[in-house]
């Protein structure tokens, strides 16, 4: 980790800086970080916001809100405890699945559509369509499952940080994500041709 | 093993085409963040800043009640020569307890005691 003297270049050129460099020089007042770290961590907010809820409008707000608590604890910030992104992809999990508990219903025929017209965009459209119905396919899983499935196959992180977030022990994470996959390849298993799989 | 290469496909695809926030909304949180951000310290006081802020807790809090090492200094160079005035004064303390050769007593408050201790007999 750099100390404030090795990342004195504005915050747009700070490429090597960690996000907790970032947030020490917000909290220290640089002028440079909050954009840096909007750039950085705004789209994780948002990315899990979407995914958890289906909803751009909702995700939005989600992202909002997780950067306000972020900007709010950067003063008195700890770098010996979670990592920055760890700490934000908890707050937006648990925001996400606030507003889900709030819902409490299941929008089965509401998942979005993906429509593209543009002529020549047939391998798009495949691409676009099997994203889409992932979305879709997600949105109908059990909340936990949704959200570990999400992290781990969507944002990418491993089992212990995923742990981390979800506040439960590496053994349920392996255990929620083998479920939701398993659910996932059964609601997808019946669109194989329509999302341009070979039958066989 | 069909059905989870289909699976990962769909990973794939919904990797690749992640949802973005637009950029009015990073806008407005990068704005709500400067808002929200601390004033920038002095480049003295930024510089000094892990120094200032080792440890903590009470006994801290009175060290810098009492004005911290200045303070101390002086606090204890006023005790060490009061300390010699004392001891000085008699040479020593055998001499101020024990010596009683001598023509008097009034050396002090201890003499004081003893003179008092040895008219009331006690």
């Amino acid at each position: 980790m750099g100390s404030l003297e090795d990342i004195s270049a504005p915050a747009g050129t700070r490429a090597g800086a960690s996000d907790e460099d970032l947030l020490r020089l917000y909290g220290a007042g640089d002028p440079a970080a909050a954009r840096g770290l909007t750039e950085r961590l705004a789209p994780l907010a948002y990315r899990i916001g979407m995914r958890m809820l289906g909803d751009a409008a909702e995700a939005e707000d989600i992202a909002q809100e997780a950067m306000l608590r972020l900007w709010r604890a950067a003063p008195g910030w700890q770098s010996g405890g979670a990592k920055v992104s760890t700490w934000l992809y908890r707050v937006a999990s648990n925001l996400a699945t606030d507003r889900l508990r709030r819902r409490r219903t299941a929008p089965l025929d509401d998942a979005p559509e993906v429509a593209d017209d543009r002529p020549g965009a047939l391998a798009e459209l495949v691409e676009a369509d099997r994203a889409a119905a992932l979305n879709a396919a997600l949105l109908r899983l059990p909340e936990r499952q949704r959200q570990a499935v999400v992290l781990r196959h969507l944002e990418g992180l491993g089992n212990p940080e995923i742990a981390e977030i979800m506040e439960i022990g590496v053994e349920a994470v392996e255990s929620l994500t083998a479920r939701g996959r398993r659910a996932l390849a059964a609601a997808l298993a019946g669109r194989r041709e329509e999302l341009g799989y070979e039958e066989g | 093993m069909e059905k989870d290469k289909d699976l990962e496909a769909c990973f794939a695809a919904a990797r690749t085409l992640a949802p973005m926030p637009d950029r009015a909304l990073l806008d407005r949180i990068a704005a709500e963040g400067r808002a929200l951000q601390p004033l920038p310290r002095p480049a003295s006081e930024a510089k000094h800043a892990p120094a200032a802020q080792r440890g903590s807790g009470p006994w801290r809090a009175i060290f810098g009640t009492l004005g911290g090492w200045p303070a101390l200094g002086g606090l204890m160079t006023a005790g060490l020569a009061g300390l010699w005035l004392g001891l000085s004064d008699t040479g020593g303390v055998s001499g101020y307890v024990y010596d009683n050769s001598g023509e008097g007593w009034l050396y002090g408050p201890a003499d004081i005691v003893s003179l008092t201790v040895a008219e009331e007999g006690v």
